[in-house]
């Protein structure tokens, strides 16, 4: 008698605080969807925040980072000494490989017509090491950017790279606009 | 015993990881120093030689406004500086002397004895030197952005980065004719502009000087439009300009000499007027205050002008106007 | 590896109008920038909706058919699914990480795969006990394979590694809250055998615990992992549990050694019976105790605040600028103070912003250590209070539900 009234009492305790627990997982879900959803977010480079530190290329979880250099051409000015492509400090101003910047040669170079020409990105061989960004933004329009590539990301809860960025240039976006080009709108 | 030594084996390697955690976790030193990036070292360009720096500053006008984006001077020695919808008069000493309110931002500024006239981006504004407003107007082609403007002989030259063309007006806003467009005829090479810079100035003899920054060099035309000469090369060394679209500023002083800014490297310098270099100014280090220097966000020098002394003057990115003057030999 | 419909998007380009854009006589057409698209989130939905599913069927054949291999077989494939293939993230154990931050940021806007992945284990847990555990779960699942020679602890070295994972459980909470990291991800011991690659302390850390788990079965699982003290917590009021024994037990102490874990209760003989005035002075003293406990430990750990909050990069970045100028000229200036100081923006204001961070940290830290010093003091109170039982039982707050034991016992169902 006196082990069921225990029992009794015990299951009785237990449910209310079974119920208790439920209701406050409940009041989280609700509260938190009602809230602030989104379908899903994925990380994002802000370029404008962008310092072209390298450490992209090194952190991220990938064995070939995430990160590659994008192309805006709506951007580009076309030049014939473009400063992404080229090294600045050469002392002679040829297309040379060891005047070149990108240490993968992933920049190619095509002849348009005078004075123009085309520069394209091979995104394999990109590496996000950010060295054409950086000569691009500082001495040209900047139409070169750094862009986590949607494809290649694994959508990590927190980002290695966003940690580790010194301009705490990488965030979570919506993935209805998942890039943020400067100079861009798609 | 075997099982002891197992678990105490065991139960050690769990510790040591959770050790390793807190470890990391909790680390003291810093988490990152500067990463070596860019093979490619622009503060090897950036440095200036001070041997070579032919002018001191001599004073610094602080004008505690916020994005000013040009200045001008008359030959009264006053410093007109245009920003976000006003226009702020300055004496030489620094003094705030007047100013009146315009309905847009600025892109730049010239004045000429009585007349004041500022592009603001498309459009073109023709003030009286009081600040009335007497005529503006949208430049004749399509949707452009004025990023120089100069007053000489009561005509108005206006430089468009959009439509890559010098056009000309009287003061009224008539259009007069477009200078330096691509003509295989009169053998004009037509403008290379990669970036919203493109930049005009008149010399002491009335000749106009035009900025060809995706040819990295300075033309000279007549006021009709006709090409007499020009100066200037790509060159990582002092005696050129590097980058793809430089200079982005010029200035003309009193006896021909050119004062060049180049971006990028930030580097003032002076040419003389066959285009040898001279002598430098001033370099990225030569400003203080706090502006956003990330990518493509702001360029450490706004604009450049001169006086009738052949003093430099120089509106950087804090909102300051840098007067330099000429070092005694 | 995420699968992947990759459809590239050429996207057309409106430019800025004011841009200079260079004027082609040749006919050449400026190309499109191409960027690649986001993966639907229709498939992150039948993600969820799968895990809905092996969550209903672990549960039934834990609870209902007792099959110790089926659920083995349901843990290959949740490591093989959930773990090689879908690369361990977004985890369960992180989601609380999702929700801590969601609380109290209201700025976050948390997916609502996340909340759903912290909210169904602990539903299902609620009623049936620690299933998830058992053949959901890839890292308990990666474990449970290296469970090869399982040694059985002592009580007292349960009960004081027992207590990592609260304080693991508070940290995480903490730092996610403060927005300040994910620190269940970045010392995620198994991910890195997932995706093949991870920082070297990862895959240390992943290696010592797998040799570990050789002899000390499932140590993450017991004794680090945070959410599984959120999933002890609701099993012990579960409303059915895994039972060794589908009737009553009959003692014949055939499980006794099959639980690697120690998890079976075994039963207690006919021992003191607690008489009232003993139990009325315990629980005085408990109550006067636990209290006391919650300060004493709240306070010590708030002490710490600072260095809790030195793990926030605005903190740290503050620290660091603050020292600058006491630095000797050959010490590298970090790059996010260089960084910091080419943006432009003002001291002050990353000062107060840091100023509340750490108030943020103090709170929080008071917090924690108080919630540890709960956990001392109520563990200390179950420890000394004698509850008698005559048959074998599962533990219903640390049993695993791994269905070791359900084949040895020979009770047919009822």
């Amino acid at each position: 008698m006196d082990k069921d009234k225990k029992i009794k009492r015990r299951d009785f305790i237990n449910t209310g605080i079974r119920l208790g627990i439920g209701a406050g997982l409940g009041a989280i879900a609700i509260g938190l969807t009602s809230r602030s959803v989104s379908g899903k977010t994925i990380w994002q480079i802000d370029p404008s925040k962008c310092v072209q530190c390298d450490i992209c290329s090194k952190a991220c979880v990938l064995q070939t980072s995430a990160v590659k250099c994008v192309h805006v051409y709506d951007m580009c000015g076309y030049c014939d000494l473009c400063s992404g492509y080229l090294r600045s400090n050469a002392k002679d101003l040829n297309t040379a490989a060891e005047n070149r910047l990108c240490p993968t040669g992933a920049i190619v170079r095509k002849y348009v017509e005078e004075p123009f020409f085309e520069y394209t990105i091979v995104e394999e061989l990109c590496n996000g090491c950010a060295k054409c960004v950086k000569g691009c933004g500082s001495f040209g329009n900047g139409s070169l950017q750094l862009q986590i590539q949607q494809k290649l990301c694994v959508n990590c809860n927190q980002c290695a790279i966003a940690r580790s960025c010194p301009a705490e240039a990488i965030s979570r976006v919506d993935h209805q606009s998942p890039y943020l080009l400067k100079g861009f709108e798609g | 015993m075997r099982q002891k030594i197992i678990i105490g084996f065991s139960l050690a390697l769990l510790l040591a990881a959770v050790f390793l955690i807190a470890r990391d976790l909790f680390r003291k030193s810093p988490s990152l120093t500067e990463a070596s990036c860019c093979g490619d070292d622009y503060t090897a360009l950036k440095k200036v030689d001070s041997s070579l720096l032919g002018y001191t500053r001599v004073r610094v006008i602080e004008t505690d406004l916020r994005n000013l984006s040009g200045i001008a001077l008359n030959e009264a020695l006053q410093v007109f500086a245009c920003g976000n919808k006003q226009v702020v008069v300055y004496d030489t000493s620094g003094r705030k002397t007047g100013g009146f309110d315009i309905d847009s931002m600025a892109s730049c500024i010239a004045v000429n004895g009585n007349d004041i006239c500022i592009g603001m981006g498309p459009r073109i504004a023709h003030h009286n030197i009081s600040g009335k407003l007497l005529a503006i107007w949208n430049p004749s082609e399509a949707a452009g952005y004025i990023t120089s403007i100069a007053i000489h002989d009561h005509y108005v030259y206006a430089a468009d980065a959009v439509n890559k063309i010098v056009l000309k007006y009287d003061t009224n806003g008539k259009f007069i004719q477009d200078i330096g467009r691509k003509d295989s005829l009169t053998g004009s090479p037509g403008f290379v502009i990669p970036s919203l810079y493109f930049d005009i100035a008149f010399g002491a003899f009335n000749d106009l000087w035009v900025v060809n920054p995706g040819r990295l060099r300075v033309e000279n035309y007549t006021t009709s439009g006709y090409l007499q000469s020009d100066w200037g090369k790509a060159s990582s060394e002092n005696n050129g300009f590097t980058g793809c679209c430089n200079p982005a500023h010029i200035a003309i002083l009193p006896n021909g000499s050119f004062v060049t800014y180049e971006k990028g490297i930030d580097k003032i310098k002076v040419f003389d007027p066959t285009g040898q270099f001279q002598c430098m100014v001033a370099g990225a280090g030569s400003f203080n205050g706090n502006a956003d220097f990330r990518l493509g966000n702001n360029n450490l020098v706004k604009d450049i002008a001169t006086d009738t002394d052949g003093n430099i003057y120089v509106l950087d990115a804090y909102n300051q106007i840098n007067v330099y003057k000429k070092k005694e030999l | 590896m995420l699968v992947l419909v990759i459809s590239l998007l050429a996207f057309n380009v409106i430019a800025i109008q004011r841009f200079p854009k260079p004027e082609f006589e040749s006919g050449y057409q400026v190309p499109a920038t191409q960027v690649a698209k986001v993966q639907s989130v229709v498939l992150e939905y039948l993600d969820l909706a799968l895990f809905l599913a092996c969550m209903s069927v672990i549960t039934w054949l834990i609870i209902k058919k007792r099959s110790r291999r089926a659920v083995f077989w349901m843990s290959v494939f949740s490591l093989l699914y959930f773990g090689f293939y879908r690369n361990g993230c977004i985890c369960l154990v992180g989601s609380l990480q999702n929700v801590s931050m969601a609380l109290f940021n209201p700025e976050y806007k948390i997916p609502v795969t996340a909340i759903t992945f912290f909210v169904i284990p602990l539903g299902f847990t609620l009623f049936y006990g620690r299933t998830f555990c058992a053949g959901v779960c890839p890292l308990g699942a990666i474990q449970d394979l290296f469970a090869l020679r399982p040694v059985s602890l002592k009580p007292w070295i349960r009960y004081l590694l027992g207590l990592i994972p609260f304080i693991y459980l508070g940290l995480a909470v903490l730092f996610a809250a403060t927005g300040t990291d994910f620190i269940i991800c970045r010392y995620d011991p198994f991910v890195g055998f997932f995706r093949h690659n991870a920082t070297y302390l990862m895959f240390i850390i992943g290696g010592a615990l797998l040799l570990t788990g050789i002899f000390i079965a499932r140590p993450y699982c017991r004794f680090l992992c945070p959410y599984g003290v959120l999933l002890n917590l609701a099993s012990r009021v579960s409303r059915r549990h895994l039972s060794i024994a589908p009737g009553t037990c009959i003692n014949c102490r055939l499980c006794e050694n099959a639980c690697p874990y120690d998890a079976i209760d075994k039963p207690t003989g006919l021992g003191v019976k607690n008489d009232n005035r003993e139990l009325v002075k315990k629980l005085i003293v408990y109550c006067l105790v636990t209290p006391a406990l919650v300060v004493l430990c709240g306070w010590t750990v708030s002490k710490y605040h600072e260095d809790f909050a030195h793990v926030n990069f605005k903190v740290r970045l503050a620290q660091e600028l603050m020292t600058l100028d006491r630095k000797s000229e050959t010490v590298a200036i970090p790059a996010e103070v260089t960084t910091f100081q080419a943006s432009g923006q003002q001291v002050e204001n990353l000062y107060k912003e840091t100023a509340a961070i750490v108030k943020r940290f103090y709170t929080g830290s008071w917090i924690m250590g108080g919630f540890i010093g709960l956990v001392f003091g109520l563990t200390l109170a179950r420890l000394t209070l004698f509850r008698y039982q005559n048959e074998y039982l599962a533990n219903k707050g640390n049993c695993l539900s791994c269905a070791r034991c359900l084949p040895y016992c020979p009770v047919k169902g009822e």
